[in-house]
């Protein structure tokens, strides 16, 4: 049962790096580098260790989302090829 | 620049203002908790420093720098840093320099060697706690984008 | 440029091979008694007659040559480990260097004629006495502020020096 959720987990934060690093969009791969706070953040609740899955919670998923909007709302939207 | 003039959406507006007093209730007990249960200065700072975020997001930035000035920012930043030092030290002082830095049995707050050790750990998650609410409100202050501001330079 | 990207990949695979090879030591999530985090081998001794004198609460003779010749804090007492044969908690005594009380320091396993001599790790006195000695039952919290205090007070340095650059390179006027 926790192995599956663990598998689950895991493939999912995979795909979501892949997908951060070679989307164009840079405000899309803001928010999918959120996505993948929030999934680290569940895989650390689920290795029961909770003050550090608190800590991706709030830190990765909430602050650093936002100072990294705000950091790419003085430069482009858009990757340049 | 007339910060009344500047207008959002009311309905964002209006559910972030009854929100982020819950949201600050919220972070304080992660602060007082964090003995107790998950949590502790780091996680409730940045739970603290986030409620002022969304007040500076929805809101303008004008209004938010009247509500967080950044003289008190600085202040708070450093008084963080400084309650986690001076509990270290006031630990030297009461036992006569006996005690290591930072060895907080020897304060005396109450007649237990184990439980002035629990107090002094909850007054240095109350200092980091400042510290990180005080540095990530003032981090995005500095990268946030002030139309008016850039226009006027 | 080619050749760049195969050496990389080579890289990549033997790194990925290591890392699999490792994850078979791994001890499983939230066990105290594995090995690495229980205790440090230090050294093997020849038993000859010390299981005795371990048994009667002494401590051997070759035993202590051993530690001070070693350098390590010198024993007082020994304990047998409850519930297990051929093992025991030697106690350094009180007013060591570090320690004010009585602490349990090495873990001591007959092996055949062999005697293993393990120092406990850190973690076990976190497990066992980290309630009791600091009266806050979250272990993180009082593992960070008061075993490790040090740390976080530079941890804390750390975010304040970040602050502190991020207001010199980008707030360009207005009052400090």
């Amino acid at each position: 049962m926790t192995m599956s959720i663990n598998l689950v987990l895991l493939f999912l934060l995979v795909i979501i790096a892949i997908a951060a690093v070679t989307i164009k969009d840079l405000l899309s791969a803001v928010i999918l580098l959120g996505a993948y706070s929030f999934l680290m953040a569940l895989a650390w609740v689920e290795m029961q260790s909770v003050d550090v899955g608190f800590m991706e919670a709030t830190v990765g998923a909430g602050v650093t989302t936002a100072f990294m909007i705000a950091a790419l709302a003085r430069t482009t939207r858009w990757e340049k090829k | 620049m007339n910060p009344a003039k500047e207008k959002g959406s009311v309905v964002v507006q209006t559910v972030s203002r009854i929100m982020i007093p819950f949201i600050q209730l919220f972070a304080l007990y992660v602060i007082f908790h964090g003995s107790l249960g998950p949590g502790g200065g780091f996680q409730g700072g940045a739970v603290f420093a986030s409620s002022f975020i969304l007040y500076i997001v929805v809101f303008n930035i004008a209004r938010g720098k009247k509500r967080v000035p950044e003289s008190t920012n600085t202040a708070l930043s450093s008084a963080g840093l400084y309650i986690y030092a001076g509990v270290g030290l006031l630990s030297m002082i009461f036992s006569l320099g006996a005690a290591q830095y930072l060895n907080y049995g020897f304060i005396p707050f109450t007649s237990h060697f184990e439980g002035n050790r629990a107090i002094g750990i909850d007054l240095v998650e109350i200092g980091v706690g400042m510290t990180v609410m005080a540095i990530m409100i003032s981090i995005f202050f500095d990268l946030a984008w002030d139309k008016g501001k850039e226009k006027e330079e | 440029m080619k050749r760049f990207k195969a050496t990389a990949l080579i890289l990549v695979i033997l790194l990925g091979g290591l890392f699999i090879y490792v994850a078979e030591d791994i001890p499983d999530f939230g066990d105290p008694n594995a090995p690495s985090i229980k205790s440090v081998k230090l050294f093997d001794l020849h038993a000859g007659p010390s299981e005795n004198i371990l048994n009667q609460g002494g401590i051997p003779g070759a035993l202590t040559s051993a530690l001070e010749k070693r350098k390590f804090p010198l024993p007082s007492r020994a304990e047998k480990v409850p519930g297990e044969e051929r093992q025991w908690n030697i106690f350094i005594p009180k007013n060591e260097a570090h320690y004010a009380n009585e602490e349990k320091y090495y873990w001591v396993v007959k092996e055949g004629e062999q005697l293993r001599i393990y120092r406990y790790a850190f973690v076990v006195r976190w497990f066992e006495k980290g309630l009791k000695e600091t009266d806050v039952p979250n272990m993180v919290t009082h593992g960070l502020a008061d075993y490790r205090g040090y740390d976080t007070l530079g941890e804390t340095v750390v975010i304040f020096t970040a602050g502190v650059s991020v207001i010199l390179l980008l707030r360009r006027r207005g009052k400090l």
